[in-house]
């Protein structure tokens, strides 16, 4: 067997050692800014990072803790001075325990003073988890209502008797209902109450899911809802009714119960459902 | 994640129950159902209703929730008036007032 034809050639490629270009091409000044964009649905802790070289060639690392407070959903801005050089790296890690669709942030960098200066550069933008951060360079940038959303369990409000439930998605929110569950309390005053379960936008209704089980009174009912559910009693009074599939409902939809023939004395309860949840703006 | 004392309200304009935080530590935003539907048949939100979703989320800072409605009554704690995190907005709403006048 003859010798490989590269073997024992020695180094073909020589690497320069001084005076060497940064790899990645961005010259910051004293003008220019960091700006960290969140909107976030619970009360989180981030840390900024950058990695900087100087024009001294010396590294400098830049590190800023924010705390996002509002925990409502509604957006916040914080910016960061930077020295002059070259920007080498920039990381957005959390503190805390946030699940994907609960944090979503976008890393730029600004031009001019204040938070109404120039966006010069997007860095990187998308949810971020205690195992998915956000970084510049190599990043992606992630939609806020793309992939796999934040499933929430949420306990609804407990209706006055003789009223309806009605849940709406919150501001700044978008759900892909999985489940909704009910309870309803009939009193005892005689006559069939149907339950029906309309979706609209706030204002017009768009779609209606009724119950072919009509409740008696004086009795207790369990209504469950979820995708591929046929309608009809599973069992003794537990009662399914579908929902529809991939159904996404935006900010200001409700999900309510429209109850025909309902008593001043019935009563709706136990309301919990299973969304999957994105931050939309 | 940072978590509240949650709290069970009474709605006072629907009469409704609820919680202000989830178990998961989000916030619980109250909207209060319409009202029945009349002889007709036609549905009308009720004149006081209370909706705590916010006005808005595409301005930087507080925001405010839609509607006060009537009111709410904490049937856990008397001395509170309100959820918790309605307060701190208020509070970081006049703060932020207060610098923009100053």
């Amino acid at each position: 067997m003859s010798p490989s034809a590269t073997a024992n050639q020695g180094r073909q490629v020589v690497l320069a050692t001084q005076n060497v270009p940064p790899p990645h091409c961005i010259y910051l000044t004293q003008a220019d800014q960091l700006n960290l964009f969140v909107a976030a649905n619970l009360i989180e802790r981030l840390r900024v990072t950058a990695r900087i070289i100087l024009p001294d060639g010396s590294l400098s690392i830049n590190q800023w803790d924010v705390l996002v407070n509002s925990g409502i959903g509604n957006t916040s801005l914080f910016q960061f001075g930077l020295s002059e050089g070259f920007l080498l790296s920039v990381t957005v890690t959390n503190q805390l325990v946030a699940r994907r669709g609960q944090v979503y942030a976008r890393i730029q960098l600004l031009r001019g003073g204040d938070f109404q200066g120039t966006v010069a550069q997007i860095l990187s933008q998308g949810y971020i988890t205690f195992y998915s951060q956000l970084f510049w360079p190599d990043f992606e940038s992630v939609d806020s209502v793309s992939g796999i959303g934040n499933s929430r369990s949420i306990t609804g409000t407990t209706p006055a008797a003789g009223a309806e439930i009605s849940e709406t998605v919150a501001t700044g929110l978008l759900w892909r209902p999985q489940m909704f569950g009910f309870k309803f309390t009939t009193s005892g005053v005689a006559g069939n109450r149907q339950v029906a379960v309309s979706i609209d936008d706030g204002v017009n209704i768009f779609g209606y899911i009724i119950s072919n089980v009509n409740c008696g009174p004086g009795a207790a009912f369990f209504f469950l809802m979820g995708s591929g559910f046929p309608v009809g009693v599973l069992y003794a009074n537990t009662i399914n009714l579908p929902l529809p599939a991939d159904l996404r409902l935006q900010s200001g939809c409700r999900i309510r119960t429209s109850t025909g023939s309902l008593n001043a004395g019935d009563q709706y309860s136990n309301v919990q459902y299973l969304v999957e949840e994105w931050i939309s703006f | 994640m940072d978590k509240l004392l949650n709290h069970t309200f009474r709605c006072n304009a629907c009469r409704g129950t609820y919680e202000d935080q989830q178990p998961d530590g989000a916030i619980y935003f109250h909207a209060c159902p319409p009202l029945p539907p009349d002889k007709n048949g036609v549905t009308a939100e009720r004149p006081d209703k209370r909706d705590e979703n916010l006005s808005s989320v595409a301005r930087q800072g507080a925001g405010t929730i839609r509607s006060e409605g009537s009111g709410v009554t904490c049937l856990s704690d008397e001395h509170i008036a309100e959820p918790a995190w309605i307060t701190r907005m208020k509070a970081r709403a006049a703060k932020e007032e207060e610098l923009e006048n100053a």
